[in-house]
């Protein structure tokens, strides 16, 4: 379904290549973990799947194809079908992925182009069913807060419940239990593998091995904008063949029970 | 040692007219010299209010703190500013609270020549000395916050925390959102450093597995209050309350899909 070969991005100012040579691909229903650390170039190639990447900075070679469709050649007026209906992404910093003038209710129905009053409110009743899911159940209270007066557990929350509503048949996950609290994580990655468990296809991009293994049927694992190993979540966690790997796979578990 | 006993803090709600939120209510700890105590709890469970009252940074609206006998929480700014280095506070976000403007070196010397009005030599030798203590190079002296790598910001926080030569250091969130690998770097460094210098640490976090890693003790804290400790936990099943239980099923959810 959605296929990435020999993906390359160059900074144009400066010749610096923050990705290389990436190639992968994400069957319908599965799931691709993307797993590295700060600066290994996944949310580049996450942007750069959702042509987010300013063509003027950015220098992009390879090819990206979904549904055998040449996405890196589609001009911006095709992408409307494509993006946030098709593949959705759910970015990592939920505090500026909102408008900061607008309250959220509003800003959430601007992507359905409702019509009229009978569909707005049958809207904002899907809206509270979804925020429900995400274990947020003061709806009212959110749909007329401004995005600063919430916190980020739970702006990611309304981030997820939004995507859902969209009903994507890819949602790119970008570090988005990063800047949440435990608990929140968990009510998050159980949100994600019931639209799993739905026939959602997804790209993890993760730098913890517990949300892949949550979450994924296979794993690629990126180093310095390259993927140094992939394949299936438990060989890879149970046999890491690269060096940077295994280091990975042993910060993932700190405490060890019956250890101490 | 720090002692806290019965403390309360309020927050006015931003246009709740006189309604007022407990952030923290009755909460009593002590913090043994040396030592490593953790407070668990969701964001909003007052962690960081508590800590900031522990630092006295601000005054409880209840009860009383204590450092060593003294009563910090009655003391005046003067008082204060004699105690001040015995506590310290290092935050979540390294980059955030590291002046821009100035240097390593400038950064670590403040507080040499405020708190023990240190020559210029003797706070050189210091600057290095704490350089090591925190495992940074020496080069790094004349850089900036924002030419050092995450992992070295988060060295220059503790370096800069140690000037003081404190008694406690309360970290809050300070190690969320850092990589997995940097992560266990960074504590495994504090670690030792904390067998090394024997001074007491009081590790504030939302991630149970961070605090079963550093912590002796462990205080589970929700909605202001605290309502599970645990001394020396061996296993996650050690929690009894159903809050705590949750915060373990989420930890666990994890690594039963990794084995």
């Amino acid at each position: 379904m959605l296929t990435v070969t020999n993906l390359s991005i160059r900074t144009k100012q400066t010749k610096e290549t923050l990705v290389r040579s990436v190639s992968f691909s994400v069957k319908n229903g599965e799931a691709l973990g993307l797993i590295g650390e700060s600066g290994s170039g996944k949310s580049m190639t996450s942007k750069c799947i959702m042509r987010l990447l300013n063509p003027r900075l950015f220098d992009l070679r390879g090819s990206v194809q979904w549904n055998g469709k040449e996405m890196l050649a589609m001009k911006l007026n095709e992408l409307d079908g494509y993006r946030g209906k098709q593949v959705s992404m759910i970015p990592q910093n939920p505090m500026t992925a909102f408008a900061p003038m607008l309250k959220l209710g509003k800003q959430m129905e601007l992507g359905f182009s409702l019509k009229g009053h009978r569909e707005r409110t049958q809207f904002r009743g899907r809206l509270a069913a979804a925020l429900a899911g995400v274990n947020l159940s003061d709806a009212e209270k959110i749909i007329n807060s401004y995005p600063h007066e919430l916190s980020g557990g739970t702006l990611q929350r309304v981030m997820i419940a939004l995507t859902i509503l969209q009903r994507p048949e890819l949602i790119i996950a970008d570090e988005i239990t990063t800047a949440v609290d435990a608990a929140s994580e968990y009510l998050i990655l159980n949100e994600l593998e019931k639209l799993r468990r739905a026939g959602v296809s997804m790209i993890v991009v993760t730098h913890d091995f517990g949300v892949a293994a949550r979450l994924c049927d296979r794993v690629a694992v990126m180093k310095d904008g390259e993927i140094v190993e992939e394949g299936k979540m438990r060989e890879v966690f149970s046999d890491p063949q690269h060096e940077y790997t295994r280091q990975l796979v042993q910060a993932s578990v700190l405490f060890q029970e019956g250890l101490c | 040692m720090l002692k806290a006993e019965h403390i309360t803090k309020q927050y006015q709600i931003p246009g709740g007219g006189h309604t007022v939120f407990d952030a923290v209510s009755d909460v009593s700890i002590e913090l043994g010299n040396g030592g490593v105590t953790a407070i668990v709890g969701e964001s909003g469970s007052g962690k960081s209010t508590l800590a900031r009252v522990l630092s006295y940074v601000e005054r409880p609206d209840g009860g009383r703190v204590f450092l060593d006998g003294l009563e910090v929480s009655a003391c005046g700014r003067k008082e204060l500013r004699a105690v001040r280095g015995k506590v310290q506070l290092v935050m979540q976000n390294a980059l955030g609270s590291l002046d821009p403007h100035q240097s390593v070196v400038s950064i670590l010397e403040e507080p040499l020549r405020l708190l023990f009005h240190m020559g210029a030599e003797k706070r050189k030798q210091r600057c290095l000395e704490l350089l090591d203590m925190a495992r940074l190079e020496r080069d790094t002296l004349r850089r900036r916050p924002d030419e050092l790598s995450g992992g070295q910001q988060k060295r220059l926080c503790i370096a800069r925390a140690l000037a003081t030569q404190p008694q406690h250091i309360i970290f809050d969130e300070s190690f969320s959102g850092l990589d997995v690998t940097l992560k266990k770097q960074v504590l495994g460094f504090l670690k030792e450093l904390q067998t090394e210098l024997q001074i007491s640490f009081l590790v504030i976090t939302h991630d149970l597995d961070t605090a079963m890693y550093m912590a002796d003790a462990i205080h589970v804290m929700r909605r202001g209050k605290i309502i599970e400790t645990l001394e020396h936990p061996k296993s996650f099943s050690d929690f009894q309350e159903p809050y705590s239980q949750e915060l373990v099923k989420a930890v666990r959810s994890k690594r039963r899909a990794l084995q």
